[in-house]
């Protein structure tokens, strides 16, 4: 009996010491104060100050590469020979920003396919089935994380990307500057690779991408060429903005 | 058959037993709280401490860091006007460097055309403005229903390829102009434009044939009109003279570029920059 006793004294006691507990707890579980605000304040400010320096940079070069060629400018003086030789080569540097001229430089080959083992049986279906699924976006996100990452020419199956170039998805085919692109895509992208790689792993695109059915395959290189634009932009409608106000 | 007696006996002993419990029950129902509010305020204690601690050298730090972005804010200001300044300097230059017909004027032309697409000038024209926008129902449903009703970058994307695809020839969202390596991304819980922050209302601004744009915009199925469906705010309008800026990227400079310049300039630009 005493025993007995003993025993459900001893329970009695666990179960409100834990009730007291969990009571406390419930009172004072809201009281914690918010102070993480101020830590992502300071992540904004030094992001912020980073883009400025950037942008400093960006302008400095700029400023510099005008100054240059308007002092060209003003030694070629009257000489047509020199004058046309000036604006040829401030041509083919615009040409180059442009995107209309082809690119090499080091960076990264992306193969974008499904998955080997699937390919063994039946190739084609394999892939038919996983391209229905791919959306228009799911390719931008990529280009734009590359782009966002410093990849200073791109391409996709051979397709330059350029100012007005599109991906987008019309009746079930991927068009990229409205040309039907089939899989397996080619992305080519020259800029740098570790940097490139790095950020690719750490977006969900890869994750994206395999959920869909395929896999990206990156491959390093020295040289990557990136073939120049084919359709040229026709300009009817815009103009050169000459003063600034 | 057993219950009933076993009830008899059973009675007077719990009775018994509850006078000692329900004491006990309260009182270590009390050693309980006890026990829990003082660990809980040694812990919060502990970590309130630390926060402050970490607040005051936030402030600080904060304060430092915001003088330096207000000091590099305004270096890059007077760099733009610089810029902007030389920019219509040199092509006050090109342009009467056109007197010379034939090759000359040529190269101007197409140098002009060259420099709009590489987004490397700022352009004026005619086209459409749309401001797209969260909706007001956003701050009204439940957190898990919110996503729908906010502007997203794939939308923003979606109308960007669009325009481009009616034939838009420069575009620019909040004053950002789209160039060749521009990118859309969405970091967080915040839109990068060229790297740059941008928060809705977003403002595209699209140069080009403005009544194609509009009729290709407002193609029943089209972007707008599911942007629509969630009752996100979606305005458009014609306009006869938008200016966009020119896009300012790095690595503009090539090294050979450079190179064969500063060879044959070598000490004219040098007192120049400085």
């Amino acid at each position: 009996m005493k025993r007995k006793q003993l025993q459900g004294n001893l329970l009695i006691f666990f179960i409100t010491l834990i009730a007291g507990m969990m009571l406390a707890i419930q009172f004072q579980s809201y009281a914690e104060p918010g102070y993480g605000e101020s830590r992502d304040m300071i992540l904004n400010l030094r992001n912020q100050i980073q883009e400025e320096r950037l942008k400093h940079q960006e302008l400095r070069n700029e400023i510099f590469k005008y100054q240059m060629l308007k002092s060209q400018y003003e030694r070629a003086s009257d000489d047509e020979d020199k004058i046309s030789d000036v604006m040829f080569r401030e041509l083919e540097e615009a040409r180059r920003q442009a995107g209309l001229t082809s690119m090499e430089g080091p960076g990264l080959i992306l193969h974008i396919d499904v998955p080997k083992y699937q390919l063994e049986f039946n190739a084609y279906d394999a892939r038919q089935k996983v391209y229905q699924k791919l959306l228009d976006n799911d390719v931008r996100s990529l280009v734009d994380e590359l782009f966002g990452n410093g990849a200073k020419a791109v391409s996709i199956n051979h397709h330059r990307l350029i100012v007005n170039s599109t991906i987008r998805k019309v009746s079930d085919t991927i068009q990229v500057n409205t040309h039907p692109i089939a899989l397996p895509f080619e992305v080519r992208v020259i800029g740098d690779a570790d940097l490139l790689l790095a950020a690719l792993q750490v977006s969900d695109i890869p994750k994206v991408f395999r959920e869909i059915g395929l896999e990206i395959t990156p491959e390093k290189k020295d040289v990557v060429v990136v073939p120049q634009a084919r359709d040229v932009q026709q300009i009817q409608h815009m103009q050169r903005l000459k003063e600034s106000d | 058959m057993n219950t009933p007696k076993k009830e008899k006996g059973a009675n007077p002993r719990i009775i018994r037993i509850k006078k000692g419990q329900v004491l006990l029950t309260f009182i270590f129902l009390l050693l309980g709280i006890l026990i829990a509010f003082q660990y809980n305020q040694v812990t919060l204690s502990g970590k309130q401490r630390s926060v402050e601690t970490e607040y005051r050298y936030d402030v600080e730090t904060e304060l430092g860091l915001q003088e330096e972005l207000l000091a590099i804010r305004e270096e890059n200001r007077i760099l733009e006007e610089q810029l902007s300044l030389l920019q219509t300097e040199t092509a006050q230059m090109e342009e009467s460097l056109t007197v010379h017909k034939g090759t000359i004027e040529m190269l101007y032309e197409e140098l002009e055309k060259t420099r709009m697409m590489a987004a490397t000038v700022p352009v004026t024209g005619p086209g459409l403005v749309i401001v797209l926008n969260d909706s007001p129902l956003a701050k009204t449903v439940p957190p898990e229903e919110k996503d729908n009703y906010l502007v997203h970058v794939e939308d923003l994307r979606s109308v960007v390829a669009d325009l481009f695809l009616a034939g838009a020839e420069a575009i620019a969202i909040n004053g950002q102009r789209l160039g060749p390596v521009s990118s859309l991304r969405c970091i967080g819980p915040v839109i990068y434009v060229n790297g740059k922050q941008v928060a809705p209302p977003f403002k595209i601004e699209a140069i080009g044939p403005s009544d194609v744009l509009e009729t290709a915009m407002n193609l029943p199925g089209g972007i707008l009109d599911v942007l629509r469906d969630w009752q996100l705010e979606v305005s458009m309008k014609k306009v006869d003279k938008l200016q966009l800026p020119a896009m300012i990227n790095e690595e503009r400079v090539t090294p050979n570029l450079l190179e064969k310049a500063m060879e044959e300039n070598d000490e004219s630009v040098v007192t120049e920059t400085e």
